[in-house]
C-alpha cells in the first residue's frame, strides 16, 4: 500500500502543465441496470458464461467500483489520475432495444444521475451521457439538452442500432447536431452477441475491437466523415482493429473504385485515421507507437476503461522511447482538456 | 530450370499466396459464395446499374484469363519477378463446405484433379495446396492423404471455420493429428462471410477477411490445437489478420485474467512468434514492418493474393527499410522452401 501511494506521489511529482485525464472509464448507474439488465450483452450472451464472469459483475469489487464514487476517487489517486471522463457503460445499460419514447425515458433518467454523479466532484469528474440512437431526432434532442441543460461534456453512443450501422441515413440528425454542438462522439461498443463469440470471452477480446471496426468503416464509407467534417468522434480500445490494420483498407477502396462500386470519398480510407481520437487502452506499447506513426499524437487520449482495463495507464504511456514528452503531455490530459473542456 | 537461371541475377521468390479456379467447382458453389450473396449497391446515385455491370464483365474477364490461362499466368510471374507459385483454390468462388459431405468431396476432388494437371504443365513453376470437405472431418482426411500422396502436394488450404465447426472443435482433431503426421503445409484462406451485415462497402472482403483469420487464430489456440499438435505448420492469410497487430488486447486477458485462459501454455503472442506463418499480403509498408517486428522475419512468406492483390509483391517485401538482405531472402523464398520441402 505505502508503495503504491509512494509511486502516486513520483507520478505528480513530475508533474505536467496539464492535468492527467482518464477519458474512458465506466460507470453503472443502479436504477437504470434495473431496466436494461435483461437485454444487456451478460443477459444476451447467457448467465454463467464466460462473457458474465469477465466482466466480474456483482462479483469482487467491480460492482461497487462501478458505482461508489469515494472507491474511484481513492482508485484515481492511486493511478495517478486527476480527472476522469465518465461514461455510462452502455454494455450494462444501452437502451436501443427499447422503443424510441422508452429509450428516451431511459436515458434521461441516466444522464440525470449522471449530472449529479459528477457534480459531486466537479474538478474529478466530467460525465458524459447516452441517447436513444433508435431515434435519430429524439437523439438530437436529448444531445442537446444532456449538453446544454445538465452541462455533460460529450455522448456515448454504441457500434449498431438494431440492424443499423452508425452511418445510416435515419441517425445522420445526430451526426449534424454533434458537430453543430461540438462536443465529442465516444462509441463503445455495447457487445455483439454473435454466438461465435460466447466462447472463452471472445465477444470482449475479439468482438469489442471488431464492432469499432463496423463503426469506423460505416462512418467513413456512409459518407459521415465527409459530410460533417468537423464532427469530434473518440472511438474505443484506441480505435479497435482499424487503425492498425488499413491497408487492406486502402487496396480494398482501390479495386472497389476499378470494378465502379465505390462510393465516392474525398480520401482513400486511411486519409480519414487522422479525423478521429482514439484512447490509450491498447495494451501493447508497440502498438500505442504505431498509432501515433499514423496519425498525430494528438489525437490520442490517455483512458482506462476503468474499472476494468489498464491499471498502469501513465506508466503505459511514459514507456514509449518513441514519442516526445510534448506528445505524452497531450496523451496523458493536454488533448482532452481541450476535446471536453475541462476546467470551465 | 528457369528457376535456376533466374536465381544467378537475384533472390528465387515464391509466392505463397496465388488462386487458382476449377471451372466446375465454381459453378457448383456460386449460388452459395459471398459474391452471390453481395448484392449491395453504394448508396451513391453516381453508381449506375449499368455502369456496375459493365466494370463486372471487364473486371471479371481480366480475373477469369489471369486465373485459367496459364500462359498468361506465367507471363505475369515472369513480369512480377515470381519463380514459383504455391497455388491454392479461390475459396470466394469455390467454396464448397455448405455442401453435403459427398457432393463436397466430388467438388474438392475435381478441383484438386485440375490443380495436379495444372502443376503438371509447368512442374518447376507450380507447386499445390489441395482442397477438402472440411465439414466431414474423416472424407477431409482421406482426400488430403490423395493430396499429399498420389497428387503430390505440399499441402491443404482450408477456410477460416469449417461451416458449422470452429477450426478448433474437437470433431476435427483428427484431421490436424493427420496434417501434423504428414508435414502437411496448412494455409488458411477465409472463403468470406455471407451474412448481410457484411455486404455493404464489400466490407466481407476488406473488413471480413481479418476477422475471420483472428476467428481461426484464437479458435486454435484456445481450443487447445496449437499446444498439442506442435509440429503443425499453418499459415495464415493476410498477413494473420488482425490478430498479430491488435494482440495487445488478447495478451492481456491472459495475463491479468488467469480464469480465462484456455487449451493454452502461453499468451497469444506466444503461439503468434512461435507457431504460426504469415504472408505477407497487407498492402501497407507499415503494417509489414510491424509484422516483422512482432513475430520476426523467419515467420513471412511473400504472398500476393494473385491475380487481385499486390501488383509488385517482391518490390513491397524488398523495398523495406527493416530487413537485412538475409531476411529479405528468406521472406520472399528461403521460409517457403523450407516449410514445403522444395529445393531451390
Amino acid at each position: 500500500m505505502a508503495k503504491k501511494a509512494k509511486t502516486a506521489a513520483r507520478i505528480k511529482s513530475r508533474s505536467r502543465s496539464v492535468p492527467v485525464v482518464d477519458t474512458h472509464t465506466h460507470i453503472i448507474i443502479p436504477d437504470v441496470w434495473a431496466l436494461t439488465k435483461k437485454h444487456s450483452l451478460p443477459a444476451r450472451t447467457g448467465a454463467g458464461s464466460d462473457n458474465l464472469s469477465a466482466t466480474n459483475i456483482g462479483q469482487d469489487k467491480t460492482m461497487l467500483r462501478m458505482t461508489d464514487a469515494k472507491t474511484r476517487i481513492k482508485d484515481m489517486d492511486r493511478m495517478g489520475i486527476d480527472m476522469q471522463v465518465i461514461s455510462p457503460s452502455l454494455v450494462h445499460q444501452e437502451s436501443y432495444w427499447a422503443s424510441p419514447k422508452k429509450g428516451l425515458a431511459i436515458d434521461q433518467l441516466s444522464n440525470q444521475r449522471m449530472a449529479e454523479y459528477v457534480s459531486a466532484y466537479p474538478d474529478r469528474f466530467a460525465g458524459i451521457g447516452s441517447v436513444p440512437l433508435q431515434d435519430g431526432k429524439l437523439a438530437a434532442k436529448e444531445l442537446d439538452r444532456l449538453v446544454n441543460r445538465l452541462g455533460l461534456r460529450g455522448v456515448s453512443i454504441s457500434t449498431q442500432v438494431g440492424k443499423l450501422e452508425l452511418g445510416d441515413k435515419s441517425l445522420w440528425p445526430f451526426w449534424r447536431k454533434a458537430e453543430k454542438l461540438g462536443v465529442p462522439v465516444f462509441v463503445h461498443p455495447a457487445g455483439n452477441d454473435d454466438r461465435r463469440m460466447h466462447r472463452f470471452g471472445f465477444a470482449f477480446t475479439l468482438a469489442q475491437p471488431w464492432e469499432e471496426a463496423m463503426a469506423m468503416a460505416s462512418l467513413v464509407y456512409d459518407g459521415i466523415m465527409d459530410k460533417f467534417p468537423k464532427v469530434k468522434i473518440q472511438i474505443a480500445h484506441g480505435g479497435g482493429y482499424l487503425p492498425y490494420y488499413s491497408g487492406r483498407l486502402d487496396n480494398g477502396y482501390a479495386q472497389m473504385r476499378k470494378r465502379g462500386q465505390a462510393t465516392k470519398l474525398k480520401h482513400k480510407f486511411s486519409g480519414y485515421l487522422k479525423k478521429f481520437y482514439y484512447d490509450s487502452v491498447i495494451f501493447d506499447v508497440d502498438m500505442l507507437e504505431f498509432l501515433t506513426s499514423k496519425i498525430p499524437a494528438g489525437r490520442v487520449m490517455m483512458g482506462t476503461d476503468y474499472p476494468f482495463g489498464e491499471t498502469r495507464p501513465i506508466q503505459f504511456v511514459r514507456k514509449s522511447k518513441k514519442l516526445s514528452r510534448a506528445d505524452k503531455d497531450a496523451i496523458l490530459g493536454g488533448t482532452a482538456t481541450k476535446l471536453f473542456r475541462l476546467g470551465t | 530450370m528457369a528457376a535456376t537461371a533466374r536465381r544467378k541475377s537475384r533472390p528465387v521468390a515464391i509466392d505463397f499466396h496465388a488462386h487458382f479456379v476449377a471451372p466446375e467447382a465454381a459453378a457448383f458453389a456460386r449460388p452459395y459464395s459471398v459474391t452471390a450473396a453481395n448484392t449491395t449497391m453504394p448508396d451513391d446515385p453516381r453508381v449506375t446499374k449499368k455502369a456496375l455491370a459493365e466494370a463486372a464483365k471487364k473486371w471479371g474477364k481480366v480475373t477469369r484469363q489471369r486465373m485459367q490461362d496459364y500462359k498468361i499466368r506465367l507471363k505475369e510471374m515472369d513480369r512480377t519477378g515470381i519463380d514459383i507459385q504455391v497455388l491454392s483454390a479461390s475459396l470466394i468462388v469455390q467454396y464448397t463446405y455448405w455442401a453435403d459431405a459427398e457432393s463436397s468431396l466430388r467438388i474438392e476432388r475435381k478441383s484438386n484433379d485440375l490443380l495436379a494437371e495444372i502443376i503438371a504443365t509447368a512442374p518447376d513453376r507450380f507447386v499445390g495446396l489441395g482442397g477438402v470437405p472440411l465439414q466431414s472431418p474423416a472424407l477431409a482426411i482421406a482426400e488430403m492423404e490423395r493430396c499429399m500422396g498420389h497428387l503430390g502436394f505440399k499441402g491443404i488450404q482450408v477456410s477460416g471455420s469449417a461451416g458449422h465447426m470452429e477450426l478448433g472443435d474437437a470433431r476435427l482433431r483428427p484431421f490436424w493429428a493427420r496434417a501434423e503426421a504428414l508435414g502437411a503445409m496448412i494455409y488458411i484462406h477465409p472463403a468470406g462471410v455471407a451474412e448481410q451485415r457484411y455486404q455493404k462497402h464489400q466490407l466481407w472482403n476488406s473488413l471480413g477477411q481479418p476477422q475471420e483469420e483472428a476467428m481461426a487464430m484464437m479458435s486454435l489456440i484456445y481450443d487447445g490445437i496449437m499446444d498439442d499438435f506442435p509440429k503443425l505448420k499453418i499459415c495464415i492469410a493476410h498477413g494473420g489478420g488482425y490478430l498479430p497487430f491488435y494482440a495487445g488486447r488478447v495478451d492481456r486477458n491472459y495475463l491479468d485474467k488467469p480464469q480465462m485462459r484456455y487449451g493454452q501454455t502461453q499468451t497469444p503472442s506466444g503461439y503468434m512468434k512461435k507457431s504460426f506463418y504469415y504472408d505477407s499480403c497487407v498492402y501497407d509498408r507499415d503494417m509489414f514492418d510491424f509484422l516483422i517486428k512482432k513475430v520476426g522475419a523467419r515467420r513471412i512468406l511473400l504472398g500476393s493474393d494473385y491475380p487481385v492483390g499486390e501488383e509488385d509483391p517482391v518490390g513491397f517485401v524488398t523495398r523495406s527499410k527493416l530487413l537485412s538482405a538475409a531476411d529479405k531472402e528468406r521472406i520472399l523464398s528461403k521460409n517457403a522452401a523450407k516449410l514445403l520441402g522444395l529445393k531451390i
